[in-house]
């Protein structure tokens, strides 16, 4: 009943009235960003509200038997909570938004958006919260320093994903009311595609139809893996399989071209987005294995290159293919 | 990179070691003021818990079963319902609220368990009033709140806490800093809470009744008189009543207050009517009230007013002999001269009296009363029967002369004023009058009055208080000036005061009972710690009169001067909110102003402050104008400071705009802008 931050559906009531005021039609903020006293809004909480029977109840009592301590009692402890929202807003305001940052993310995963909140005054701002509707984070942000905190959106699909309006919020620092501002930076957050799992191994010889590397005469022997479906039977090591009962498949390694051609083209039998997955998964696999390679889609070809640059190129190239 | 963030997930923990550690100081401060009224077990209970909560966090064990908890909750209401035979009313509520506490500690798992925790502890601090309103108690109670309230931003910190687990935040996690910042906002909250107390409507009559037992306290004098009942209020120095006379007040020796007159005597004690166990002490009794068609006229009046502390007895003490009381069924004056009053003085009650020392009462012989003041026990105390039957023989008719021989008998033989005599046996006046012939007020005023008895001369003991403190601008008289005389009845004086005590001890009269006994009654007890405690009674006074009796008689001749006759409700809750509001504005205002002055960095405020002095001298930044445009304009304006100008800047823009400029750097601006003169 009086927990303060964990459910605050209670709240949305609050929020959908306050919405037109909130600062939800406005455009995306510029950063830097400063938090104004006027955008500050606040409610009590649940603990406020539970406060505020416990005083009333305090009230009769001292009304009813004229008891003058008790009643200046009660008045102490209502002056405080009346002053409480003075504090609660004074945590959040003047502080300023000065960056944004959000590391790429694969489709599934979780997207971060990191604030760094920067405190202009000499006094510090403990448990300042940052939050969507789905997830919080909060830090202290010291007199005259800065802090990171993250707002957290899950992935809904790969591409470009806006920084939704999120809020910067706060009960300290006595619980009793919740403060909260809106932030909407404009930043995005770029989602790759989920990379396959148990993909084909990469389409190595340049010609990637099948996925499936050829044997060829000036290819030399590379070593060996483990199984997966769909390699050709004549390229299991039958012998290796005999010994040890478990399915074994020879690769083969091209020492003359090691230049790795990943086509969009090339992949037959599969949907848009299980192309772009096993793309993924692939473009990773080569990057690991320090490969040359380039990317093909249709309306873009990306490399040959190699290293963490390119791979990236690469990456946001599926990201943002759209057909 | 995402491993610095606090989580949300802290929340969900159960509160830590500190929050806990806070929880339990705030909850110790608030039951300890009960512990004396609280049954012994009661308190172990409170450890037992607290320790149980305590080993969570050194061994890891699982918290206690559901059922082991019932089972606890249900032995404690028994205990409860056992230690009290109920468990309603005020005593048996605090146990049973005492009792929650400690068990809904072993169910501490979330933060709002910490909040209820907390909410029950500021609920615990207010029933202390019911029992004390003293400056003490409410100072240490204002401690107690500091704490409670620190321990809510203890457990506001917890995530931050846990996240920093080995470094400290600017000491706002530190113990001292929450304590300070707790402080602050009480202190903060002090104007308001004044405001509150003076402007919020008061209840002119209960909305509900007073539980039985709601006030309960000191009693000081009673109707009834044992051995040892006056002797224990001798210790009690605290006030009983206070008192301003109307004009100059009457000397020392003619200080008597009378009190409840005891009429029945059992052999041992003295109580107002027959049976001396009756209880129903509400109805005003068979003495009955004066006739007041005719109230006499008054030669020499003395009109004051007394402020008499709570006592929880339905009798008035008043300057003898009271005449004019309050009108209304209230008060009743009996015909005996005591004051009723029809409900017992459960708050500090302030009346105005009309009282003449030179009153004669009941010049004529009331033969009911006189028969009621000839009673005596059957078949005790032979020896002093025999002696007043001596007495009667050698004196004959006159009564006065009987009253004479006994007190002279007093003053002249071996009679002793002390605080501790003898034991005495079930014949208590033989035994007193003519063995131990030592005690007090009580042991001389029983005697007297038994002894007047046995000679037919109507007699009764009148108990009351003696004496009082001239505190310059009112009398104080203390439970220890408690007193009892006896009163006789003789022909055409009516109802005469005879003060046996003053016989034997004239001084007590003079100078009060300590002083007649002669000696210290403690370790402690000094002359000059005495003073000191008379001197702390004016502030007590001021905390009587301005906290604890305020009402709303007082509350609206607060106002009666600012022209505000009728002080509505709805007059005061508006001016209430607009003052409030008031204030909260200028806090407000407070609050940002620190915050716009100390948002600017150290570096831009001693620039600031720069910028202020050239400005007084004329010279004014623009609002778009760069510190080094400004610098140089200001320096051609004003030739003689060029350099000072110009080396503040750089330091300025140096702090300022370079990283890792050295420590000293600030220092040096500071100086040079506290030294510069435009």
């Amino acid at each position: 009943m009086l927990s303060t931050l964990r459910k605050l559906d209670w709240l949305e009531w609050s929020y959908t009235m306050l919405q037109k005021f909130s600062g939800a039609h406005r455009a995306p903020q510029a950063l830097p960003l400063e938090l104004d006293r006027k955008r500050i809004y606040i409610v009590p909480t649940r603990f406020g509200f539970f406060f505020a029977l416990v005083l009333l109840v305090l009230l009769l009592g001292g009304l009813n038997y004229n008891n003058n301590m008790a009643l200046l009692y009660t008045f102490l402890l209502a002056a405080v909570a009346l002053l409480s929202p003075l504090y609660t807003v004074r945590n959040l305001s003047g502080l300023r938004v000065v960056q944004v940052v959000a590391p790429p993310v694969f489709y599934g995963e979780v997207a971060r958006f990191i604030l760094t909140l920067q405190n202009p005054s000499s006094s510090p701002r403990p448990m300042v919260w940052a939050r969507d509707k789905q997830d919080a984070t909060f830090t202290d942000i010291e007199a005259n320093g800065r802090s990171d905190v993250s707002v957290e959106v899950a992935t809904r699909r790969r591409g470009w994903l806006d920084m939704p309006r999120s809020r910067l919020t706060t009960t300290y620092p006595v619980g009793l009311f919740y403060a909260w501002t809106w932030v909407h930076p404009p930043y995005r957050c770029l989602v790759y595609p989920k990379p396959e799992v148990d993909a084909p191994p990469l389409p190595m010889g340049g010609q990637a139809g099948t996925g499936q590397p050829e044997r060829r005469g000036d290819e030399e022997w590379a070593g060996l893996r483990d199984y997966q479906p769909g390699d050709p039977s004549r390229l299991i090591a039958w012998k290796v399989v005999a010994r040890t009962d478990q399915m074994v498949t020879k690769t083969f390694a091209d020492h003359r071209s090691q230049e790795l051609h990943l086509d969009y083209s090339q992949i037959d039998g599969l949907d848009l987005e299980r192309r772009l997955s096993r793309l993924t998964r692939w473009v990773l696999d080569a990057d690991k294995a320090r490969l040359r390679y380039s990317l093909k889609l249709p309306n873009q070809q990306v490399g040959p290159d190699s290293g963490e640059l390119h791979k990236h190129q690469c990456l946001r190239a599926l990201a943002e293919y759209q057909p | 990179m995402s491993a610095s963030f606090g989580r949300i997930s802290a929340l969900k923990q159960s509160p830590d070691l500190t929050t806990v550690l806070w929880l339990l100081a705030s909850l110790t401060l608030a039951v300890a003021p009960h512990l004396t009224r609280l049954p012994l077990w009661l308190p172990l209970v409170f450890v037992a818990a607290a320790a149980e909560r305590l080993s969570h966090f050194f061994f890891r064990r699982p918290a206690l079963p559901g059922w082991l908890r019932f089972g606890l909750t249900l032995a404690c209401l028994a205990g409860v319902a056992g230690s009290y035979g109920t468990i309603l009313g005020r005593q048996a509520g605090i146990a049973l609220l005492c009792v929650m506490l400690a068990l809904k500690l072993l169910e501490t798992y979330r933060r709002r368990d910490v909040y209820l925790l907390i909410s029950l502890a500021y609920f615990v601090v207010v029933t202390q009033f019911l029992f004390n309103q003293s400056i003490y108690m409410s100072v240490f109670l204002l401690v107690t709140v500091v704490i409670i309230t620190a321990t809510l931003i203890v457990t506001e910190l917890q995530p931050s806490r846990e996240r920093h687990a080995t470094h400290e935040l600017s000491g706002l996690i530190s113990p001292a800093g929450t304590l300070r910042n707790a402080g602050w906002m009480l202190l903060q909250g002090i104007p308001l809470m004044i405001g509150m107390f003076l402007l919020f409507p008061r209840l002119g009559v209960p909305l509900w009744g007073m539980p039985e037992d709601a006030l309960y306290g000191k009693t000081g004098i009673s109707d009834r008189m044992e051995p040892g009942s006056i002797r224990d209020l001798f210790v009690d120095d605290s006030p009983a009543f206070r008192v301003v006379f109307q004009g100059e007040p009457p000397d020392q020796s003619q200080l008597y207050w009378r009190g409840p007159v005891l009429w029945h005597f059992d052999g041992a004690a003295w109580c107002r009517e027959a049976p001396c166990d009756r209880s129903d002490r509400d109805s005003p009794g068979m003495i009955g009230a004066q006739n007041r068609r005719r109230p006499p006229a008054l030669e020499n009046p003395i009109r004051y007013e007394v402020t008499m502390e709570a006592s929880q007895q339905h009798w008035i003490f008043a300057l003898d002999i009271p005449l004019r009381v309050p009108a209304g069924w209230r008060f009743a004056l009996e015909r005996d001269y005591t004051i009723h009053r029809r409900r017992p003085v459960t708050q500090t009650t302030v009346y105005t009296l009309t009282s003449d020392p030179g009153f004669k009462m009941n010049t004529r012989q009331d033969g009911w009363l006189r028969n009621l003041g000839l009673q005596l026990p059957p078949d005790l105390n032979p020896r002093t029967r025999e002696f007043a039957r001596q007495l009667r023989e050698t004196h004959g008719d006159d009564d006065l002369a009987i009253v004479q021989a006994v007190l002279s008998r007093f003053r002249n033989e071996e009679y002793f004023y002390s605080f501790t005599p003898p034991p005495l046996g079930i014949n208590t006046v033989d035994d007193f009058l003519f063995e131990t012939r030592e005690g007090y007020c009580e042991f001389y005023s029983s005697s007297f009055t038994f002894l007047m008895r046995a000679a037919g001369i109507p007699a009764r003991v009148v108990t009351g208080y003696q004496g009082g403190l001239d505190m310059v601008d009112y009398t104080l008289i203390r439970q220890s000036d408690a007193h009892a005389w006896a009163e006789v009845w003789l022909d055409g004086k009516g109802w005469t005061r005879v003060d046996p005590t003053a016989a034997v001890a004239p001084e007590r009269i003079d100078r009060g009972a300590l002083a007649a006994a002669g000696g210290r009654r403690g370790p402690l007890d000094f002359e000059w710690i005495r003073g000191l405690r008379n001197q702390f009674d004016a502030v007590h006074r001021l905390w009587s009169d301005w906290v604890v009796k305020f009402n709303r008689a007082r509350q609206r001749s607060l106002f009666r001067p600012l022209g505000v006759d009728d002080l509505s409700a709805r007059f005061s809750l508006i001016t209430l909110i607009v003052l409030g509001g008031a204030f909260v504005a200028v806090v407000m205002l407070l609050l940002l102003r620190a915050q716009w002055i100390g948002g600017l960095d150290p570096a831009s405020r001693e620039y600031a402050r720069f910028c202020r002095k050239l400005q007084r001298s004329g010279i004014t930044r623009g609002a778009a104008e760069g510190p080094r445009d400004f610098a140089s304009r200001a320096a051609a304006s004003r030739e003689g400071l060029a350099a000072p100008i110009h080396r503040i800047t750089d330091l300025y823009v140096a702090l300022r705009f370079q990283p890792r400029q050295p420590d000293h750097a600030l220092d040096e601006l500071k100086s040079a802008v506290r030294a510069f003169k435009a």
